[in-house]
């Protein structure tokens, strides 16, 4: 082997990962052959040197949080969720897919007619209009009949309920005119009587002030 | 809980706790691996948020759990790879410039001892060897110094480091012999060696 093929050997020798038996080869190899001894030496020191440069800690650490996700996105998620297979992603693809063409289908008024061996396709964004003609007269006239009679019980019950209604309002109206009249009939009987009991006890405060005047107007003492 | 199982939490049941324990796990060995691969702390924090972000985003989509570690590696070189190229496009003048000097002239103005008289014998401390080594890795070769860092910092195997690489494990053995032997030059240049750093050692 010429040295070319031993320096091949020095990078697994130098990390620990040169088998056993490369190992011995080289180690022989080394001890005979001073250039390579001395590159390998050399190599081994820049190594060495190279850790002189320790780890240096991040100064900031990263946090991720989970953000509240939009409704497209958990609707997304729940489609297409990250880790399932590539078939099951298919068959979820698909299935979108046919539920997309349905909802497209729906939303064009989409109408497929088949005559014999011809395929009629009709697409509009608006309902369609157009009144069947072959719907029978009788059948209509018959539900606008019910129709009329199902308004006239509505408006009746209607009139009767209104009715009900005015005369419990008017009942409940008296009930409480009546109330209040009686009330006020109290608060007036009360307040006459409050006035002559005031008037008497003026009226007796006024004769003994008299009195009083008359006794000291009738002494007249002797010269 | 390893990494599976944190993985497994996060994809089937979206528990983002287990994602951050990974977060947690992980951020430090991908920012020094981005720290030394760009040299700029500030662009490594942002390089390795991205890294995260990216990993959130693509982690349900990962099939073998058991690769990812490399797969992490795997985007993070990536972003890197990007970002070299923005910072090639923004600074294509001031390299022009930079070519313009000697390759010597160059190695001594990247010294971060700009002492003309300093000796081989000078003796410098830990934070004047990172500087050191920050700038003498990126004066190898990218590709070289992808698979240095992922070797001697992150310890990550040959195998490891092909399949994070994607690139056979022989090329990845070469250009960490080849980017050891640069290494070794340009410190050699820039009269640098283990002596100097015995006392600190």
């Amino acid at each position: 082997m010429r040295c070319d093929d031993y320096k091949i050997l020095f990078m697994d020798f130098l990390y620990n990962e040169l088998n056993a038996e490369d190992e011995v080869r080289l180690k022989e190899h080394l001890k005979i052959c001073e250039s390579c001894r001395r590159e390998y030496e050399e190599l081994s020191k820049t190594s060495v040197l190279l850790r002189g440069w320790p780890d240096e800690e991040p100064e900031a650490n990263l946090v991720f949080v989970n953000q509240p996700s939009g409704f497209l996105s958990r609707l997304r998620h729940l489609i297409w969720p990250a880790s399932e297979s590539l078939g099951k992603k298919l068959v979820a693809g698909l299935s979108t897919a046919a539920v997309a063409v349905l909802l497209l289908a729906a939303v064009l008024n989409l109408e497929l007619t088949r005559k014999g061996n011809d395929m009629n396709v009709r697409v509009s964004l608006l309902p369609r209009s157009e009144v069947r003609q072959d719907i029978d007269s009788t059948i209509i006239n018959q539900l606008r009949e019910q129709n009329l009679e199902l308004i006239n019980q509505v408006m009746l019950a209607n009139r009767e309920q209104q009715r009900q209604e005015m005369v419990r309002n008017l009942t409940q109206f008296a009930q409480e005119v009546h109330r209040q009249r009686q009330n006020d009939l109290l608060l007036v009987g009360r307040g006459l009587e409050q006035a002559q009991e005031w008037n008497d006890t003026r009226f007796q405060h006024t004769n003994e002030v008299l009195n009083s005047l008359i006794r000291t107007t009738t002494y007249q003492p002797e010269q | 809980m390893n990494d599976g199982a944190l993985i497994k939490q996060f994809c089937e049941h979206g528990q983002v706790n287990a994602f951050n324990t990974l977060v947690w796990r992980w951020q430090k060995p991908i920012y020094n691996f981005v720290l030394r691969y760009l040299g700029d702390p500030e662009d490594a924090r942002e390089i390795t948020q991205q890294t995260f972000i990216k990993a959130h985003r693509n982690l349900p989509h990962l099939k073998d759990h058991a690769r990812f570690s490399t797969w992490l590696y795997q985007i993070a070189v990536n972003l890197c790879r990007d970002e070299i190229k923005k910072r090639r496009r923004r600074k294509t003048y001031s390299l022009e410039s930079m070519q313009e000097n000697s390759d010597q002239q160059n190695a001594r103005d990247l010294l971060p001892v700009a002492d003309e008289g300093a000796s081989p014998d000078n003796i410098v401390s830990r934070k004047e060897l990172r500087d050191i080594l920050a700038r003498a890795l990126q004066q190898i070769p990218e590709e070289q110094r992808e698979v240095v860092i992922m070797k001697e910092y992150q310890g990550l195997k040959f195998t490891e480091i092909a399949e994070a690489l994607g690139i056979p494990l022989n090329t990845a053995k070469s250009r960490m012999y080849y980017g050891l032997t640069a290494l070794r030059k340009i410190l050699t240049q820039w009269q640098f060696d283990q002596e100097s750093f015995q006392y600190e050692m």
